[in-house]
This record gives C-alpha cells, structure tokens and sequence, in this order.
C-alpha cells in the first residue's frame, strides 16, 4: 500500500509549488493511473515515492512505513521504477540490465539466470534471442518489456512506472498494455501509472487519479470519474467522446434485461409468470439448432408475436463485454438486439433502445456539471 | 641510406636517448592519468569548480612549451633535466585529458542515471558501473591524443637538458645534419604511433558491444 | 626575480621580436587558410570524397612528427630564416582546418542537403548557401584550435633562424634567467589571446543567426 499525506513540494528555484496538499491512497495490487496536463507534477509525486525527490512536507508511506525512515537506496531496490526513456545501460546485455537489481542485493548467480530467463519470457521476449543482445540492437517496444522486467527483478511489491510506453508508436502500444495487464493479472503489484493520456489511463487504471497544477483534482474508479467527473476541468480531461468512453467501462450485462426461461405449458399465462419472476424477457428453450425464440413483456401485452433471435450463434455477447461491443455487434448484424450469454448460456438481451436510454442519463450528468 | 648508416654507427647514443624519451612519456603519461583522470571526476561531480579548472587548463596549453621548461628550470627544487621536462608535460596532458574525462562524464545520458538512481544504485556504484565506462571512448580519445602529443613536445625537453631523442634534432640543427633529424623525428614518430595503436588496442578490448 | 632585467626584456628586447613574430604567424595563417579550406571542401566533394580518408591518414601521420623535428625538416631545402621556418609551420598548422572543414561540411543533416536539393539548389548554390554556413562554427573552431597552437609553436621558428620570440625565451634559457622567460611567454600568451578573440569576433559575424 502507498499513502500520501498531505504532500508538498516546492523545488528551489521555483516559485510555484509543483505539488499541493495531495493525499491518496494506492490499494495492494491496484493500478492507480495518475493523468493530468504536462506539468501539473505526476513525475515528481511518483518521484518522491522512490525519494528521488524529497517532499518539503507531508509524509508518504510505503506498506505502512515512513520512507522518510528508509535508507533511500535501499528503498528504492524494493520498488521497481519503469520511465518512458527506459535509460538501459548501453554497455550492458540485455540480461546484465534486468539482473542489475538482483545484484545489487547480492543472490546467487543461479537464481538470478533462472529469474532473468524466467522475467523475459513473462515480458513475452524470447530468452533465447535478446539474453545476450546489447540494448541498441532490439527494437523500442523491445526495449520498453526490458524495461518493465528489469523493474520486476527482485519481485518488488511495488511499481512506479512514468509514461512507460509514451515513446512506442500507437500499435506497439496498444499492445504493451493489454501485455501489461495480462502480467498484473498474475503478479499483481501496486502500480503508480502516470500518463497523460486519458484513454491510457482509462484502460490501465483501477483508480484514476486526476492532477492538476500540483493538486489532486479527483480520485476515483474509471466508471464514476468519467460518469460524474467533479468538475470542467476533468470534463475537459476527459474530452468529448466521454459517452463512448464510458461505453467502453460499462458491462453489457449492467444495461440488459433478464430474461426467464419458459416452458411451452406455460406459454398461454406467459405474462402473469414474467410479473411473477419480475423479468421482462421470456424465451423458450430451443430444439437441437434451432434459434432461441424470446418475448418481451411490453410486446406480449400487445398481442404481439415470440420473435427468434436470428442466426444463432453469432447476435450474442459476453455480458462482460464493454456495451460499445453489443453496439457494435448491433451495426454489422443490422440487428436492435443482441443476446447475453452467461458461462454460454442465455441470460437476457440489451436493445438499441437500452443504450440510447443510458446515454441520455450521461448527457443528464454532463449538463448537471 | 645515410640515415641507417649514421644510426648503424650511433646505436649505443640512440639507444639510451630513446629509452630515456620512452621513459619520460610513460612516467608523465602515469602521473597525468592518475592526477587528471580524478581532477576530472571532481569537476563533473562539483559544477561550479569545472569552469575555472578548465579555463586554467585551456591557459596553460596555450604557453609555448619551451616556455613552461623554462621557467620550470629557473626554479631551484626542480632544475635542468628530467623534473622540469617531467612537470611541464604533465601541466600540458591537463588540457587534453581532463577536458576528455568532464565531457565523457557529462555526455552520459541523464536517463540512465535515473533509471540506476532509481534502482537503488549508491553514487558510488553509478560512478563505476555507469558513467566511467560510458565515458571510456572520450576517455581513451583523450589519452590517445595527449601521448601523441607529450612524445613530440618531450623532444623540446633537450633545450633544458634533458638527454632524450630531442637530442638528435637539436644537434642535426646545430651542425646542419639532416640525417640526425630524421633519425629522430622518426623515431619520435614511431614511438607516438605505438603508443597510439596500443592504446587502440586497449580501447577496443575495454569497451565491448556499442554502438 | 630581477624586476629590472624582466622590464629590460620587456620594453628592450621584445619589441622587434613581437613584430617578427607575428609576421611569422599571419603569413602561416594565411597561407594554411589558403591550402587547407579548399583541401578539406574539395576532400567532401562527391567525386573525390573516396579521397578523404587517404589524405586524413597522412596528415594525422604527419601530426605524430614532433614540431621541433617538423621545424627543421626545410632546413636542407632553404637553408636558415625565416622560409622553412614558415613553410614548415604551415604544413603544421594543416590539419586542425582541413578536419574540422571535413567535419563541418560533411555534419550538416543529410535531410537538409535533401531538401535544398529538392528545392532546385545546383551543387554551387547547395554548397554557398546551405554547406558553407552551417559549418562555420566547426570550422572555426579548427581556425582556432590551430593558430592557439601556432602562437606556441612559432618559437621554436628561432631555432633555425626564423626570429620571433623565441630569441627572447631561448635567451633566457640560455642565460638561465626567468625573467627573459617570463616575458616571452607573457607575450605570446597574449598573442595567443587576441588572436583567438579576434577570430571569436570574426566568428560572430560569419556564423548564421540562429546558431550563435
Ligand atoms: N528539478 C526541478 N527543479 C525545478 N522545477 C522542477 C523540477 N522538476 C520539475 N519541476 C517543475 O515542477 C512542475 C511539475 O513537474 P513534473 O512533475 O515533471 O510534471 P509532469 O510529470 O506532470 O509533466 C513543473 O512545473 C516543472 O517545471
Ligand atoms: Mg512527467
């Protein structure tokens, strides 16, 4: 765990204070992405956490100790820091570079090959290849997974890492960071994660939080920063696509209608079983392929017919999956309606209507800011 | 021809004269190192002293050589000889040598030091394991161009008494004798070329696997 | 320390020594402008740039030659005076100009020679306006280097007759009197002062704006 107290800082030859009162809290095993303007003093907080800077007031915590306590060298072995110019050592092999922290705390030469070899291949580089490779011959998002696995060398429990992969090009990118939450998934460090990208940080981020000229402007999950975003300033942040954006956040399943599953004995009472249930949706268990045929409340009321939902097998979604992909699946299926699947069985369907209905709530929410 | 019968018949002088230049460049070239080598560190690591040190640097080698043995020479505890030549050379290999060992230092990139501080690497492990072998190329350009340069001015040490291949150049102008010119020109050359290559040589074997 | 004998090398001796002296090195200097500028651009022109490293080896080679030796090397060809004692400082002072005229030419961005050429430059125009003064800086730089070394090394001239104030040094030497020495070397180093200030102002006005 990290904790900021009431921390300042003001450099020397500066007059303005390039951190202000900032106090937040970094759970064990989150990612909190810190996103703000250029200047607005993410690299200095993240580099008081390792004391590379001191703060002029306000202490910080590190799993519940005063750093300020700390031999700062030693400190700083156990946490593991990633910059966006990753600074390898160009006279060293690619495994001289990720050893280097192992080194400094002196284990044996057989456990840290086993561990080098063991960090490139969760990095998703090839031992084999890059081990004894200097870093000038690899490519830059090569480079960068060095980077990341010299900072996990000694298994530290936490991770600073400073626009990491702000020097890849787009497509790299992408690609490190979906590399890069597969790995949390298993290791599972406290992560501060500056960019300044939001979208970045929207991804990466169990926790946002949002600076501003040296002050922490919002501390929140993705889903409560973009739907109520404290003020213009983070609204601004969050730039004008924030509905889609937070189509992106939301589960499918948050939006769908469940639906119950009916017999065809029970289908000439089926509106009384749908109130009884308190579901919406009916459907009846298809036989071997054929679709699933379902009913809504509202249109059964009218008299009107089951409707099947067409081409089985394709019109269905995960209901984790971010409601932007049943929107998309919607457009190439030219359909107002896709299923869920639950551990592949049908739970209910989301509707055009559904959608169009949570994002008129957002605009609600906009306008109210 | 004339020349290698006139060294031919001199062996004996032309041995010792150049033992005693090679002995002169190696004892000024291990002191410079040393002395330099650290005068450089100091100044890369305390800014504010670097301008000065290295103004004072750039005045010295200014001063004709002949000038420097001199006033070296007048001084009682030093003297005619090898002191003097000794002292004034090494005031010279400071321009070239500590210049080289500042700019290596300096023209290591900031971010890797950030990324070793942030590492948990102690100044003193960046000093060894960062910056000077990142500035061994400097470093060695440095070292490279001030042999070449201490072998030539040793030969003027002659003027104060120092018996070295200067000797040869002096008297070859005193009796107009073209063939002890070249004779020690030449050899004044060659030991500056070997000295170069083998520290061509070294350079290569300390620095592996850079751009 | 004899103040006396110090002034009387000062104002008594130094004076026709200064003149020659300088004599000395603004004919060196001119004439090793006069060889080493074009040298070292012919040496980065396209059809004899395979040439550059040749030339560059021997000029390097010829730099591990001592200056004393270098000085005397024309003796036999001009007998004493002041010719080989130019001539052979000129051959000295060669090769700061022509590599860092090398250096300076050849270090402008490919991309900015591209683009003049893409504009319709002719290799003239590409050389005249785009080359030629991005490259002043370095090659200034190697104007300098190489006439705060030919101030120093022009004493030597007076070892085979070429006057300067090396006759005033040597004398003290001789003698085995500081204050001659002394002097001398104030002198020169002044020399070697108002010379590099000098090309320093000229550097201001022949360097392009943006750079200085
Ligand atoms: N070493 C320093 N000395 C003086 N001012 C600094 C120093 N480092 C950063 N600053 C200033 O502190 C502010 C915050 O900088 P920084 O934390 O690097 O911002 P960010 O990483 O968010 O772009 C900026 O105004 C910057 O100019
Ligand atoms: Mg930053």
């Amino acid at each position: 765990m990290i904790q900021l107290i009431d921390v300042n800082k003001t450099f020397l030859n500066s007059p303005v204070p390039a951190v202000r009162g900032v106090s937040m809290e970094v759970k064990d095993g989150e990612i909190c992405a810190m996103v703000g303007p250029s200047g607005c003093g993410k690299t200095t907080i993240l580099r008081m956490i390792n004391r590379l800077e001191e703060p002029s007031s306000g202490t910080i915590m590190v799993g519940g100790r005063d750093i300020q306590q700390e031999d700062p060298d030693r400190l700083r072995r156990g946490i593991g820091y990633v910059i966006q110019q990753i600074g390898l050592l160009p006279h060293r092999t690619i495994g001289e570079n990720v050893s280097l922290v192992p080194r400094l705390l002196r284990w044996s030469e057989q456990k840290i090959k086993s561990r080098v070899i063991n960090l490139l291949e969760m990095v998703g580089l090839d031992p084999g290849q890059v081990y004894e490779k200097f870093p000038h011959q690899l490519s830059g998002g090569q480079m960068q997974r060095v980077g990341v696995a010299r900072a996990l060398a000694a298994d530290p429990p936490i991770l600073l890492m400073d626009e990491p992969f702000g020097a890849v090009d787009p497509i790299v990118r992408n690609r490190l960071q979906e590399e890069f939450l597969n790995l949390q998934q298993q290791v599972k460090k406290t992560v501060c994660f500056v960019t300044h990208d939001i979208n970045e940080a929207i991804k990466m981020g169990d926790r946002i939080a949002v600076l501003n000229e040296g002050r922490l402007v919002q501390y929140n999950s993705p889903l409560e920063v973009l739907s109520h975003p404290v003020n213009d300033f983070v609204v601004n942040i969050l730039g004008e696509d924030r509905g889609v954006k937070l189509l992106n956040l939301t589960r499918a399943e948050a939006l769908m209608s469940e639906a119950v599953l009916l017999q065809e004995s029970q289908m000439d009472r089926a509106v009384q079983v749908l109130q009884e249930s308190g579901k919406t949706v009916g459907f009846i268990k298809p036989n071997g392929n054929e679709s699933i045929k379902y009913f809504t409340l509202e249109n059964i009321k009218k008299g009107m017919p089951v409707k099947e939902i067409l081409e089985k097998g394709t019109c269905f979604i995960d209901g984790f999956q971010p409601v932007k992909t049943a929107l998309e699946t919607m457009m190439k299926r030219n359909s107002d309606v896709v299923g869920i699947l639950k551990e592949d069985r049908f739970v209910g369907i989301i509707t055009w209507q559904d959608i169009k209905k949570h994002i008129s709530t957002i605009r609600e929410h906009e306008n109210e800011c | 021809m004339q020349v290698i019968r006139f060294i031919i018949s001199n062996q004996q002088r032309i041995l010792e004269y150049t033992l005693n230049h090679f002995s002169l460049v190696i004892t000024v070239m291990l002191f410079s190192l040393v002395l330099w080598f650290l005068t450089g560190l100091l100044i890369s690591r305390y800014q504010r002293i670097a301008e000065p040190v290295l103004s004072f640097s750039n005045i010295l080698f200014c001063i004709p050589s002949i000038s420097l043995y001199g006033l070296f020479m007048t001084l009682p505890q030093l003297g005619l000889g090898r002191r003097s030549a000794a002292l004034a050379l090494i005031m010279y290999a400071m321009m070239p040598l500590v210049r080289n060992v500042y700019r290596g230092v300096k023209s290591v990139d900031p971010w890797v030091i950030e990324a070793g501080r942030g590492m948990g690497m102690s100044w003193r492990q960046i000093l060894l394991e960062i910056q000077i072998p990142l500035a061994l190329p400097v470093v060695f350009a440095g070292i490279r161009v001030t042999v070449v340069l201490i072998t030539g001015m040793a030969t003027v040490a002659t003027y104060i008494g120092e018996r070295n291949l200067g000797r040869l150049i002096q008297h070859g102008i005193a009796r107009s004798d073209y063939n002890m010119i070249i004779t020690g020109a030449v050899i004044v050359s060659i030991i500056a070329v070997l000295l170069d290559y083998i520290l061509g040589l070294l350079e290569k074997r300390l620095t592996p696997g850079r751009v | 320390m004899n103040v006396e004998r110090f002034l009387v090398a000062l104002i008594d001796r130094s004076p026709p020594h200064v003149l020659e002296h300088l004599q000395l090195v603004g004919v060196v200097l001119f004439f090793t402008v006069l060889i080493a500028f074009p040298l070292g651009v012919m040496l980065t022109r396209p059809r004899f740039r395979k040439y550059a490293g040749r030339v560059m080896f021997f000029l390097n080679a010829g730099q591990t030659i001592p200056p004393l030796a270098v000085i005397s090397i024309f003796m036999p060809v001009f007998g004493l005076g002041f010719r080989p004692a130019a001539v052979a400082l000129i051959i000295y002072s060669l090769l700061p100009i022509v590599r860092n005229t090398i250096a300076g030419i050849l270090g402008v961005p490919e991309e900015v020679r591209q683009a003049a050429r893409g504009m319709g430059m002719n290799q003239w125009e590409l050389f005249y306006q785009v080359e030629l003064p991005l490259s002043v800086p370095v090659i200034m730089a190697g104007l300098k280097t190489s006439s705060v070394l030919l101030v120093g090394t022009a004493t030597l001239a007076s070892l085979v007759g070429g006057g300067g104030m090396g006759r005033v040094i040597f004398a003290g030497i001789d003698m085995f009197w500081p204050e001659f020495i002394l002097a001398g070397t104030l002198i020169v180093g002044a020399m070697a002062v108002v010379i590099d200030r000098g090309l320093t102002l000229l550097e201001l006005f022949l360097i392009p704006r943006h750079l200085k």
